[in-house]
This record gives structure tokens, sequence and C-alpha cells, in this order.
């Protein structure tokens, strides 16, 4: 059992962890701070990387259509505030699992008829190849750069949450 | 009340016989969604074009056909192929991309005497043991690809090839093909879940085990995601990779770009063939849904030729399945492929070619033929199905 094999799995792991981490933060701080389940969580998640390819695409830069989808996601975001999730906060958590399961079905048929089901999205040559960490140990950027997009937003949030007077007021009204 | 019984029973009756066959009904059931949508889509698009190229007929009769998406899932695809045999009462069913929605639906048809015509799947246990008359494959056996490309890694002289293919039995035939006829040293065998779309795992125990080369079956978006990922993790550079032509035909090619060049691959049909068939499906192709065909477009459109051509030997008769099955055997039309025959079991006999990704005059990327690896070759399961 080679010790690069071992890294590379461990590697491996921790990228998925953080991926994973960064869809589920969103999740937890909506619940601890609202209580309210939304399972539609993981629909703006596929709207933001729909969206991210369609600006790619539009653009014809991957830095400008990442960063561009981010506030246009927001704005999904507040809409769906707004309109839906708003009036959802004083009902008891099955109402907010049936309307946010609801918003599911809705998110997956409107991504297919806006986008069909075919948008194809190509990284970047900078972070489609290997990275040499060590002599004789490769890893893929693109995974690197997960695991460091994760570690920041691991790193904001708690200073955000921990040192900031938003911060404060977040703890003071969660559970 | 009983006067009301008489009088819709024989309005009933009556209006019976009205159901002469003045058309072919085709129910047509593939994967038009999600990350493998481009082959069934790709099939979809040139069955149709073969029908609109003909008049929008089949055998000389209007044709009828009823799409549907089997989403990817098996009971999906068995709920369409219900409706489309009992409902909807079609002729001929077809469509089916992957073996394990195929075998999950096509027993509905057997059951009731409709063909199915696979522009597809054609995994082993129906090419052998549970060959049925009903069944006809107008693609190739499921392990055709993976024994030429075995064979072709047997005379490049690699000494190991750590293989990969997904856990559904079409996977499972293919790294079998490949074994059949590669005699060198299997440097890892493992089955991946079907619909993966993350490899790392997989890519570093490859890189642990350092093959000559590795053999993937990956079609649609699994194939687009490894090669993708091989290349980030730097194995292009230490490992040639070989696939069957599924993993290297145009929808991946679209997807993942220049790291495909040099790629080798085995298939039954190209674009450059140069019979007359096939220029004009290409040019036909191109001119209507602006991009070049895959062999899955190449496969669907050689079943509208073949519903054709049954339909045309009984003479629009299409209660006579028996008749519309002898005429699928004999397989008088003329393929895109070149030459075409079944085998006793229903499967094709035909010759599997070495191809290469390159650039066309157009600088376009396509696979290029450049030998032929296989000629006239059967299947392994022939001597199993008792059918004459």
């Amino acid at each position: 059992m080679s010790w690069i094999l071992i890294l590379e799995q461990l590697l491996n792991g921790l990228q998925f962890g953080l991926m994973l981490f960064l869809l589920a933060a969103g999740l937890t701080l909506v619940f601890g701070i609202m209580d309210m389940i939304n399972l539609a969580h993981g629909s703006l998640y596929m709207v933001g990387a729909f969206l991210a390819a369609a600006l790619v695409q539009a653009t014809g830069s991957f830095a400008l259509g990442v960063l561009l989808a981010v506030p246009a996601t927001a704005a999904i975001g507040m809409l769906l505030e707004m309109s839906v999730l708003r009036t959802l906060y004083a009902r008891d958590h099955l109402s907010q699992v049936l309307a946010t399961f609801a918003l599911i079905l809705i998110a997956n048929e409107a991504v297919r008829i806006v986008w069909g089901t075919d948008l194809p999205l190509s990284m970047p040559a900078v972070l489609s190849g290997p990275v040499e960490l060590l002599p004789g140990m490769f890893y893929p950027a693109y995974r690197l750069l997960i695991i460091g997009v994760g570690a920041a937003v691991a790193l904001v949030l708690y200073l955000l949450v921990a040192r900031t007077r938003v911060g404060m007021l977040v703890r003071a009204t969660s559970r | 009340m009983k006067k009301l019984l008489f009088v819709s029973t024989f309005l009933l009756v009556v209006a019976l016989p009205s159901q002469a066959a003045d058309r072919v009904k085709v129910g047509f059931i593939s994967t038009l969604s999600g990350p493998s949508a481009a082959l069934g889509v790709d099939i979809r698009d040139a069955f149709m074009l073969a029908i609109k190229l003909n008049g929008g007929k089949l055998g000389g009769l209007p044709a009828e056909i009823f799409i549907g998406d089997d989403q990817f899932k098996p009971d999906v695809g068995r709920q369409l192929a219900e409706k489309n045999v009992k409902l909807d009462k079609v002729n001929f069913l077809t469509g089916f991309v992957f073996s394990n929605i195929m075998l999950a639906s096509v027993p509905v048809a057997f059951e009731n005497k409709v063909i199915y015509i696979s522009p597809n799947a054609a995994p082993s246990p129906l090419a052998g043991k549970q060959c049925n008359p009903y069944f006809f494959a107008a693609s190739w056996p499921n392990d055709a690809y993976h024994e030429a490309a075995g064979q072709h890694a047997t005379d490049k002289g690699y000494k190991s090839v750590y293989m990969l293919a997904p856990n559904y039995q079409a996977g499972k035939d293919s790294l079998e093909g490949f074994k059949r006829f590669y005699k060198g040293r299997i440097a890892g065998e493992v089955y991946t879940q079907l619909g993966q779309l993350d490899y790392s795992a997989e890519l570093a125990q490859v890189r642990a085990a350092k093959p000559d080369a590795v053999y993937i079956f990956l079609p649609g978006g699994m194939g687009i995601n490894f090669i993708k990922q091989f290349v980030g993790a730097g194995l292009s550079r230490d490992m040639q990779l070989i696939t069957p032509g599924f993993s290297s035909d145009q929808d991946i090619i679209r997807a993942v770009g220049d790291p495909m060049l040099g790629t080798f691959d085995a298939a039954h049909w190209a674009l450059d063939f140069d019979n007359p068939a096939n220029k004009k499906f290409v040019k036909a192709f191109d001119d209507e849904y602006k991009r070049l065909p895959t062999v899955y477009a190449s496969q669907g459109y050689d079943t509208a030729l073949l519903i054709d051509s049954a339909v045309r030997a009984v003479k629009g008769k299409v209660e006579d399945t028996e008749g519309m099955r002898k005429a699928l055997k004999a397989a008088k039309f003329q393929s895109v492929r070149g030459s075409f025959k079944f085998n006793r079991n229903q499967y094709p006999i035909q010759n599997y070619y070495l191809r290469v990704v390159g650039k066309d005059a157009q600088g376009r990327l396509v696979n290029k033929t450049i030998g032929t690896i296989f000629k006239d070759h059967g299947d392994a399961y022939v001597q199993d199905c008792p059918m004459k």
C-alpha cells in the first residue's frame, strides 16, 4: 500500500467532505436561525451551477462567469424567500417539508425547460491539469481549488459568526 | 338497459374492423434526459430523419411514432413499454439505450408478440440461452467492440491493462469481451456504479497499479467525466487510454475536446465510410441537426431502414408479425455500415474497425478509420441459442 495512494485518497476524502460542507453550511444556518427545513436548498445549488455554466458560455470567461453566478443565484434565493419561504416561517415543520419538496420538483422541471438536458461546461486549461504537490505525487488542480475554496468559506463563516456584530445577532437568535 | 347494451355492443363490433392497418405504429422509448441523454437523443434524431427522408413513411405506410423518455430509470421504461404495447398497440418497439432498462421493459413486448428491434443495447443473455424470436439487434452484440479493443491491445503488445466498467449487464459483458481477446496481464478489473460521475477514488487506484494501458467502457456522461478527470490527474501522460467506440464518439468529443486527440477506439462504423447510404446519412444529419452523428445515430438510422424493409416485404400487412419477422431476418436493406447480416440468434455478423481521434478536412475532431480488426465477426453466445 504505497503512501502516494493513501495521501491521494485522503485528499479525495477531504475534497468530497469540503464540497458537502459548502452545501450543508447554508442549510444548517437556515435551519439553526430560522428553524425552517428548506429541502429546496439543493435546488438552489443546482440553479447556481446551471447559471454558472450559462454565464461562462455567454461571457466566454470562466472566472467572470462564476463570479457573476454568485449574485445571480443570491437574487434567485432572495426572490424565493420573498415569495414562498416567508410564508412558511410560522408554520410547522411538516408544512415546510411539503412546500419545499414541491419547490424541488418545480426547480427540476424549470431547469429542464430553460436549459434542456445538455449544458456542457469545461474548465479552463489552468484548472484541467495536475499539480505536482510532492515529487511523483500529482493531484488535479480543480480538486485542490475545491479544497481551497471550502476551507476559505469555512474560515470566513467562522469569523463572521464568532467575531462580528452580525454574527452576534445570528448566535443570539439561533437555537 | 338491455337495449342500450345491445346497441352499444353492435356499434363497438361495427367500429372494430375500421382499425385495419393504414399506418405503422412504432413505440420509441429512450434515455432523453440526464447526463447520458446525448445517446438517446442521437438515436431518436437519426430514426426520425430516416422516416422524414422517406416522406414520413415506413415501408410505404405512414408512420406513427410514440416517443417516450425512460429518464434512465428501468421502472419508467417498463411503464412506457406497457403503455405502447397494450394501449397504443404498436407494431414495433425500439429505442432503449441501456441494457438494464431494456431488459426490464421488453418482456411485455415478447409476451404480446410485438417485435423489439434494438438500436443499441444487445446483452449476452438474449444472444445465448434466452434468445427470443421477437428480439432483433440492429446494432452489435454488446461484447463486440470490447472484443475488438482487446484484440487491438494484444496486437499492440501492452503488457498490462487496468479495466473499468459500470456495474450492470453491459458493463460485465464489456470486460468479459475484452478479456476474451486480450492475452496480457489484467492489472485491475473494477466495476463502478452506473451513473457515477466522480472517479477520484478509482483514479488513485489506477495510479498505484501502474498499468501500460487503461481500458474503459463508460458511455455518455460517465465517460466524459472519467476522461476529463483522467487527464486532470496527469495519468494520460503515463498510460494509453483505449476505449470502445462508445467512449470516444462525437458526444464525448464535443464535451472533452482536444484532450481526446490520439485516443484509439474500436467500432463497427465511422463517419468516413465510403458507401452511398452512409454519405447520404452523414450529410443529411449534419444539415438537419447542425452536428455530426455518433455510432448511436447510425444505429437509429439503420433501425428505421430495417423496419422499412420489413413492412415493405409484407406489402403493408403489419398484422403479419411472422412475415415481418422473416423479412427482418433476411435484412435486405442498405445499411450505413456497409454489408449487414443477422446470425441465427438475430444478432449481427459484421466487421469491426480500429479508429483514432483526429481532425477532418474542416478541422473538426472526428474518428478516422485506420484498420480492420475483425471481419464477419459474430458473437460468443450463439451456440447456446436454440433458435434456427
